[in-house]
């Protein structure tokens, strides 16, 4: 299988610590991959650097098939990587529908001109729009909530939220910063399912950080395993509980 | 007594031009989030542009065009350095920026120098009498924040007002969800400084003399005043709020003439405001109106 996206020795330090330190890794496209670690061991640090909202120090990123390391945000996001934010990021004074309208991608109405002369245009493109962006909504148990303010869902639907605005963006692949957290443990094996679905219909890769070893051993296909900014195995669930490495660091503490 | 006719079309005068200024700082800062303490560079930039190429003789729409154009580059020339910057340091660099423009014009002589420009040419023609020539003026400045409004009613209501809200709310996250937030705002800027620069224009050929006093500071902070009045990021509060703001400054001026008061009845006026400001700061933060939504998806 193609690896959809490759790191080359990624380093990012912030002052002395070395967040994350020469990590290199391989994504399968199509495929849903985990990423785990104990609090602090870089794997949000390496989303960050990843999808371009933090610079890394040194080393190469590439993107299907092309380097996208030192791209700012909105074309790596154009690329078709997205991310999601692990401390929900929404516009909490905007309605939920205008949380996932934003995200979409090739707007018409992003043309001063389109917005001046043919608002025609871009509501004509909208009526797509908000039809695609109900259904995620749906999809999400969110549609009730179409009309609220962002800021006043409770935490677990903002996680939604993060996620339904990532998937309206159209990715190739997508960047989920700790999905479930917070989410009642009931809810979490249908974002799995669901991701798995997606997978699966859409053709989309997954690379997710996840606390909860069994929901990721359950959904992934591959698991990375970081630890102290480094990545120290990787390798199919079962394979990794074996490991000594990982039970040192990780599995241990449970 | 003055004639209390023209004391109040003289009042909706400037309520027109302030109204302006306000939907421009609106547009920047209820909308998008940009710090701009230095409003009143944009409006001087636009009257000393235009009174400069009237009083050459030019007639008065080449002047505003000219305004409106010059003011609009400035801003988009400050825009680029000034817009990486993290948003206090924003609210500094533009204050500053103003003060650097009217000290410059405060001192280069072929600019006017301290007694700045007279005799721009009026666009009322002359021989009508005052209440008729301020009636035209009226309908004038109507038409221009009529546009203006017209301008940013397309731009919050649409997909690009949707974005710029996104701006102003986290913009890690709209440049994550593929926005170019720089273009936005320097967009933004661009827009908002030419609306400063045509009402700075318009009020340049009204009162006929300019000079670099008029444009101290207190402009730029008496913007973002009716600003808070009539509520952040809704345009039809932008107008609200100069109305309130200018009306109880007029109110003001005359009480004053008919107090006794302890203290010098010219700073009545400052303790008023200052006094409104507090009272809403403490009650209404967010303004009189609320937010404009972007869209009311009808049967949605
Ligand atoms: N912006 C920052 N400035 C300084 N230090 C940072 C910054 N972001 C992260 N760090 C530090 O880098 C290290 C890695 O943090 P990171 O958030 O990437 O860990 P993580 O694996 O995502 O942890 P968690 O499971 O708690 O989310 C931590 O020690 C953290 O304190
Ligand atoms: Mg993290």
């Amino acid at each position: 299988m193609a690896h959809i996206l490759k790191t080359d020795n990624l380093t990012k330090s912030f002052g002395g610590l070395l967040a994350v330190n020469n990590v290199s890794i391989k994504v399968d496209e199509g495929s849903i991959t985990g990423l785990i670690g104990p609090n602090g061991s870089g794997k949000t640090t390496l989303f960050n650097v990843i999808s371009g909202a933090l610079k890394a120090d040194s080393g190469k990123t590439y993107f299907d098939g092309k380097r996208i390391d030192g791209l700012p945000c909105h074309l790596i996001y154009k690329a078709g990587l997205v991310r999601t934010f692990q401390v929900p990021r929404l516009f909490q004074k905007m309605t939920v529908l205008d949380n996932m309208l934003i995200a979409a991608r090739g707007l018409v109405g992003e043309r001063l001109t389109v917005t001046f002369f043919q608002s025609w245009a871009w509501k004509r493109q909208e009526e797509g729009l908000i039809k695609k962006a109900l259904a995620i909504l749906e999809m999400l148990d969110l549609y009730h909530q179409r009309k609220n303010l962002a800021g006043n869902l409770s935490g677990g639907q903002m996680k939604l939220l993060e996620m339904g605005r990532a998937l309206m963006a159209d990715p190739k692949m997508l960047l989920l910063d700790e999905p479930a957290a917070g989410v009642s443990p009931l809810v979490v094996d249908k974002i799995f399912e669901k991701i798995v679905e997606l997978r699966q219909s859409l053709g989309l890769t997954f690379f997710i950080i996840e606390h909860r070893i069994e929901t990721l051993f359950n959904y992934t296909d591959r698991v990375i395993v970081m630890f102290k900014g480094q990545v120290i195995a990787e390798g199919k669930g079962k394979e990794l509980v074996e490991d000594p490495k990982v039970i040192d660091v990780y599995l241990g503490e449970y | 007594m003055v004639n209390i006719e023209n004391f109040i079309l003289d009042m909706f005068i400037y309520v027109g031009i302030f109204g302006v200024l306000s939907i421009s700082l609106n547009l920047e800062y209820g909308f998008t989030g940009l710090w701009n303490f230095g409003k009143v560079a944009f409006y001087m930039i636009g009257a000393y542009t235009s009174a400069i190429i009237t009083t050459l003789g030019q007639p008065f729409y080449i002047g505003f065009a000219a305004g409106v154009v010059v003011s609009s580059l400035a801003g988009l020339l400050i825009s680029l350095p000034a817009l990486r910057l993290r948003e206090d340091y924003l609210g500094i660099l533009t204050l500053v920026f103003g003060e650097i423009i009217r000290i410059i014009l405060k001192n280069e002589y072929w600019l006017g120098g301290p007694l700045g420009i007279r005799g721009i040419p009026s666009i009322t023609p002359a021989g009508l009498d005052y209440t008729t020539t301020l009636l035209v003026q009226l309908a004038s400045i109507t038409v221009i924040a009529a546009v203006c409004y017209l301008v940013a009613y397309r731009l919050i209501h649409s997909p690009f007002g949707r974005v710029i809200r996104g701006i102003r709310e986290d913009e890690l996250a709209t440049a994550s969800l593929g926005k170019n937030t720089f273009r936005y705002k320097a967009s933004i800027f661009a827009i908002s400084s030419a609306m400063a620069g045509i009402a700075g224009a318009f009020m340049g050929q009204y009162v006929t003399s300019i000079t670099p006093d008029q444009f101290m500071p207190f402009v730029s902070f008496t913007v973002w005043m009716m600003v808070m009045l009539g509520g952040f990021a809704n345009i039809e509060g932008a107008f609200l709020g100069a109305f309130l703001y200018i009306g109880f400054e007029r109110a003001a001026r005359i009480a004053k003439d008919y107090l006794l008061l302890p203290i010098d009845p010219n700073n009545l006026m400052f303790i008023l405001t200052g006094l409104l400001i507090l009272i809403f700061v403490f009650l209404r933060p967010q303004g009189l109106l609320k937010e404009n939504k972007v869209r009311d998806y009808k049967g949605v």
